[in-house]
């Protein structure tokens, strides 16, 4: 009797096993929530950077806006804050994604420290930016070199943990990432959107194996894609794809109205 | 029993090992490259410059740069103090900090008188302002003068004295508000001592300003100033000035600002000589108005200022003010100018937010809906899932006054159906929005209120190209501003002001600024090089005269006067140049070499610095900021694991600090233009160091075998091992080989074991390493096929040239193009060195090196990023390689290391 309880116990040890082995492999493979979609963040995002910005006469069911709300710069041991300084003026109804701009070495030349400290000052601030008005979401735009990494993975981390559950967490991300150098795979990010732009070495590479047909690796970098308004791409859009748009100019109507073209290439 | 217990623990420990090991992470390409010479900045550090090595002065150069060389030029200096101001500027250090030590001091003084607080007030000194933006609303000086006053008072008090914590829980009030809010201190009455009912009266007045209220701001700095007994007597006088600069800073009305910007100079002009505690400050602050106010007077009075002042205090702020104001001034006239080219265009080619329209009913209806008379809506049908259908939204324009009912009924009949619930609450948001963006339009404040100006530092437009005649007076009033625009100009008319400018004065900077511009059909050159070639070399402007002197000749065909004066210049004092400048001489003579000594002398340069994600510097100083850059929390390594690898990686770079290298374009004529034959003579050369000599051979000997010239391979083979001796163990099977059969086999293994190695000569630093070493990760080895097109600076994609050497035969061309079209034939290295295994393990099926070959075979033609074809790689040879390996050396090792076939 005890014998085969014993074994009894022994094979559901086994069976929980093979269950667990089941539910890990399957993880990768379930499909990502996608906090943007729930949130209902319209299909194109205008980004609105270091300039002025009038958007009232955008229609606020068709694009978003995802301002730089503040530059925060490493340096040392310090976090060198840097808030907006240029007007933004968005219609009541316009849906805002907050967007903090980390620099750091690839800017200043220097080192940062990186330390526990640090990260959590740029926590406190990145959290803060949603206390503007109409923020429905935060994105972070961090260029960050290779010694950086794991201080960007910890850092999404942290603020993933401190978000309300139901707040979109977007990252930027250069377009080598999406493909053969895949190191924001399992970021805790509801996207990674790949800067098809301004892409320095990698934009020949990665502009011909877009045009042709083939999609990126990664798949965070699956949910959006952010282009700008003066680099025209020959490419086939998926149309469920979030599209972030960057413009060198201040935006004009006109703008707005040439983005169909540039999208249905 | 135990049996079955341990083999589920161990299937438990494998699957919790399997699911939770990090992905292996691939290492990129190296990205350290060399700079030979920097072009919008001096060579870094910038100490030397700011003490008059000033090199060749490129129009490329920053203007706070040219201000430097225009005072050495004019026979100025700096004092040391200048300097380092200088060193900061260039540095794009900010003249005060942005607070955070101070705050950081303040805190602690406040922890200093023993408050027994769980955690100090968060202090933010930018407060929001408008919508999204924010502005510096509290200074340091605030934070220095609140601290020093604290001290004072517990000093004289006692840190425990009740009024000392009143005084302090008002000056936290007062900071409260330097985030955001309207906090003020409570009104103190008789019964408190006079010197903190003195000290809440300025406190209070403090906190209406950082609140923004300054009118009652300067109504209570007013009445403080007039106090005889206050100890804030002084500060509030000066206070209010800075309350109405702040004042007409925030205000968006241009006539109200310009309004209380004048109040605010008045106040400013009698404090600056009345006031001796805040002379400087107010002299400070009274620039800033005047910047503001009158940027053209401004910007003249800096001029004057920075070319003849010396032992300026406030040189760096000085410089500042005077390069932001030229870039603004300049932008403003670009902004104007596009304007005025765009009102001249036809309508149909117009920029701007009115948008060109198919037919005149479109644009009809465009004006109409401004004018609030049509309203036009859009609404999104959606998918079974519920995305919105963007291809296929209807758009329907009604009449501004038509109902919320009728818009609906309009929709259900563009789409033939009943609309959903979703789309309904779509559509009636959709109206009301309709509704109040009509409003807007019709409302009598609807315009842009934005301001034009834009506090980006430097031009949006593309300034450089505005013709100098659209500069205003003020910019061309004095001379260092007339010369650094006339310098950094594209105007065609430059040449012929600045040399009016030189035959007006004879002063070196214009005869420098008019040679810059010269070209061979410039009128009255002949004049300006006579007088050019009188600089004498002590003159601060002789290197940049020198340089373009040499480029005239050239333009001239005079080449043997060029290659004279070069000659000179290199042999006398050279290294007392900057690197840089060393570096522009060189490269002209490079361009003069009449034969192969000369192209190899000439055509090697030491960087003077290199660039790394970021950062540059000597290898040197990159190395050492590497080592310190571990993390224990961060890394998996541990610190003498992580400082060993950073040695390793250093290791073979640390001696490039001092050598010199090939640059992109010696090494392209290496590449198109040396055929095998030459490429050998120019490795023997002397002039040629032992380290640049190495790249050569190993270049020569793997070109000799791809093109099978047994001959040539075997002639330069001792100079292979002579030259790369770590290559032994592997090259001597090589010349051990008896048959040709053997011979080629064994060349190949050595191309496999160093994938390094390539046909083609490469520039900055070398890597060289074994296949082992890289870890079998092939990215960027063996070599690409030669491209034959590059892009364009627009980014148009052209035939490349690659300008032919005077000094090679037209034999030696022919062969070198023959040879090119050979390597071009053979291709990607990793393609064809894999075919090359897979036909040796056809034919020597049991040659024992075959299976690592084929492993190195499988490994680099995997898909790569960085490969020849951005992830191209020869999917066929790589599984035709696996297979082999798999099915005839299943037992071997490498076929191990391969591991499961789904995890390649």
């Amino acid at each position: 009797m005890r014998r085969s309880a014993a074994i009894r116990r022994s094979l559901s040890l086994l069976l929980a096993a093979l269950l667990l082995f089941v539910f890990l492999a399957c993880r990768a493979r379930a499909p990502a929530r996608n906090r943007a979609d729930e949130k209902e963040l319209p299909h194109i995002i205008l980004w609105a950077w270091e300039r002025p910005e009038n958007l009232e006469f955008i229609d606020p069911r068709r694009f978003g806006v995802a301002f730089l709300a503040q530059t925060l710069v490493l340096s040392g041991e310090e976090v060198v804050f840097n808030p907006r300084r240029q007007p933004l003026k968005v219609a009541p109804q316009t849906k805002l994604i907050a967007v903090t701009r980390i620099e750091s070495q690839k800017t200043t030349g220097k080192r940062a420290s990186l330390s526990p400290g640090q990260r959590q000052r740029l926590v406190t601030l990145i959290l803060k930016t949603r206390e503007l008005p109409n923020v429905l979401a935060i994105q972070i735009d961090f260029d960050v070199v290779t010694s950086e990494r794991e201080f960007y993975r910890a850092l999404l981390g942290d603020l993933r943990s401190q978000l309300p559950d139901e707040v979109p967490l977007s990252m930027t991300a250069l377009a080598s990432f999406c493909v053969g150098d895949r190191w924001v795979s399992g970021l805790p990010v509801d996207e990674a959107v790949p800067m098809i732009f301004r892409m320095g070495t990698d934009d020949q590479p990665i502009k011909n194996l877009l045009a042709g047909g083939n999609d990126f690796k990664e798949p965070l970098c699956r949910k959006s894609y952010g282009i700008a308004l003066d680099e025209p791409l020959q490419m086939k859009f998926v149309d469920s794809r979030r599209l972030y748009v960057f413009n060198v100019r201040p935006w004009t109507l006109k703008d707005l109205e040439s983005l169909p073209e540039r999208i249905q290439k | 029993m135990r049996v079955l217990r341990a083999t589920i623990a161990f299937v438990l420990a494998l699957v919790i090992a399997i699911n939770f090991v990090p992905q292996a992470r691939a290492c990129g390409p190296s990205s350290i490259e060399p700079i030979f010479v920097f072009k919008e900045s001096p060579d870094p550090p910038f100490a030397d410059y700011t003490q008059g090595k000033i090199g060749i002065v490129q129009p490329s150069h920053g203007r706070k740069t040219l201000f430097i060389a225009y005072r050495y030029l004019n026979d100025g200096g700096f004092t040391a103090g200048e300097q380092q101001a200088l060193v900061d500027a260039l540095n794009g250090k900010a003249p005060e900090d942005e607070g955070n030590e101070a705050v950081k001091e303040w805190i602690a003084a406040r922890k200093e008188i023993g408050l027994n607080e769980e955690k100090a007030p968060e202090i933010y000194t930018e407060r929001r302002f408008g919508g999204y933006e924010f502005f510096p609303n509290c200074s340091r000086n605030a934070f220095e003068v609140a601290t020093e006053t604290l001290k004072q008072r517990a000093a004289t008090y006692g840190a425990e004295d009740q009024r000392v914590r009143s005084w302090l829980e008002a000056q936290d009030t007062v900071f409260q508000n330097c985030v955001g809010g309207a906090h003020t201190p409570v009104e103190l009455g008789p019964e408190s001592p006079a010197w903190l009912r003195k000290d809440r009266d300025y406190q209070i007045a403090a906190a209406y300003f950082y609140s923004l209220n300054f009118d009652e701001a300067c109504k209570r700095f007013e009445k403080i100033a007039l106090d005889n007994e206050s100890a804030w007597q002084q500060t509030a006088d000066y206070l209010v000035a800075r309350t109405l600069v702040r004042q007409a800073s925030l205000t968006t009305k241009e006539a109200t600002k310009r309004e209380v910007y004048e109040q605010a100079e008045c106040r400013l002009e009698l404090l600056s000589l009345r006031s001796a505690k805040f002379r400087d400050a107010s002299k400070k602050l009274l620039a800033l108005v005047r910047y503001r106010v009158h940027p053209e007077q401004r910007v003249r009075e800096l001029a004057q200022t920075l070319t003849t002042r010396n032992a300026n205090e406030n040189l760096r702020q000085d410089l500042i003010d005077y390069v932001w104001l030229l870039d603004k001034i300049e932008e403003q006239v670009g902004r104007e100018e596009k304007k005025r080219k765009e009102a001249l265009k036809p309508a149909e080619q117009k920029e701007g937010s009115t948008p060109s329209f198919e037919s005149t009913a479109s644009s009809e209806m465009y004006q109409a809906i401004q004018r609030g008379e049509l309203i036009r809506l859009t609404i999104y049908p959606k998918f079974a899932d519920g995305r919105p259908d963007y291809r296929n939204a209807p758009t329907v324009t009604f009449k501004y006054d038509v109902t919320e009912s009728d818009v609906l009924r309009a929709f259900e009949e563009k789409l033939g159906r009943k609309l959903t619930t979703e789309e309904v609450n779509d559509g009636k948001a959709m109206y009301a929005m309709a509704e109040s963006e009509r409003n807007s339009l019709v409302s009598p404040n609807h315009k842009w209120s934005m301001s034009d100006s834009s506090q980006h530092e430097g031009c949006y437009f593309d300034c450089k190209a505005l013709a100098l005649d659209l500069l205003p007076d003020c910019l061309r009033a004095d001379e260092l501003s007339d010369w650094i625009f006339t310098f950094q100009s594209q105007d065609e008319n430059s040449y012929r002001h600045a040399a009016e400018k030189w035959r007006e004065t004879d002063s070196v900077v214009w005869l420098m600024a008019a040679l810059t511009k010269a070209e061979k059909a410039s009128p009255g050159l002949d004049r300006l090089l006579g007088r050019a070639e009188a600089v004498q070399r002590d003159s601060p402007a002789f290197p940049t005269i020198a340089y373009h002197l040499v480029r005239l000749k050239i333009a001239f065909g005079k080449t043997a006067e060029a290659r004279k004066m070069l000659d000179q210049i290199i042999s006398s004092q050279f290294e007392l140049l900057p690197v840089s400048a060393q570096n522009q001489f060189i490269e002209q003579r490079f361009q003069l070499a009449a034969n192969l000594s000369e192209f190899l002398k000439f055509g090697a340069r030491k960087p003077v610095a290199f660039y790394d994600e970021g950062q540059i510097g000597k290898l040197s100083e990159l190395f050492d900021r590497s080592k310190q850059s571990w993390d224990a929390e961060l890394s998996d390594e541990t610190k003498e694991e992580y400082e060993q690898r950073i040695d390793d990686q250093y290791k073979d770079l640390l001696p490039w600090d001092n050598r010199r290298t090939f640059d992109q374009q010696t090494v392209d004529l290496f590449n198109w233009h040396f055929p095998l034959d030459a490429l050998v003579t120019a490795s023997h050369d002397p002039a040629l160091p032992r380290y640049l000599q190495r790249r050569l051979v190993l270049a020569a000997w793997t070109r000799a075998i791809l093109l099978k010239n047994e001959t040539v391979a075997q002639r330069i083979a001792p100079d292979v091992l002579k030259l790369a001796p770590e290559m032994s163990s592997v090259f001597n099977r090589y010349l051990d080989a008896g048959t040709p059969s053997e011979k080629e086999n064994a060349a190949l293994y050595v191309l496999l074991k160093f994938p390094d190695l390539s046909p083609l000569v490469a520039g900055g630093l070398p890597t060289f390493g074994t296949a082992e070493q890289s870890d079998y990760y092939f990215e960027t080895s063996w070599w690409c096929p030669l491209s034959t097109t590059e892009y364009s600076f627009e980014g148009k994609e052209v035939p490349k040239i690659v300008s032919r050497p005077g000094f090679l035969t037209d034999e030696q061309l022919q062969a070198a193009q023959h040879e090119r079209t050979a390597l071009i034939a053979i291709g990607d290295g990793k393609s064809y060195l894999g075919k090359q295994v897979l036909r040796w393990a056809g034919a020597l099926p049991d040659d024992p090196l075959v299976p690592e070959a084929l492993f190195i075979a499988v490994k680099a033609n995997e898909s790569y990023k960085y490969g020849c074809g951005g992830w191209n790689s020869d999917e066929e040879t790589r599984q035709k390689a696996e297979a082999l390996l798999r099915e005839r050396y299943s037992r071997s090792s490498w076929t191990a290391k391969l591991g499961a076939p789904e995890d390649n």
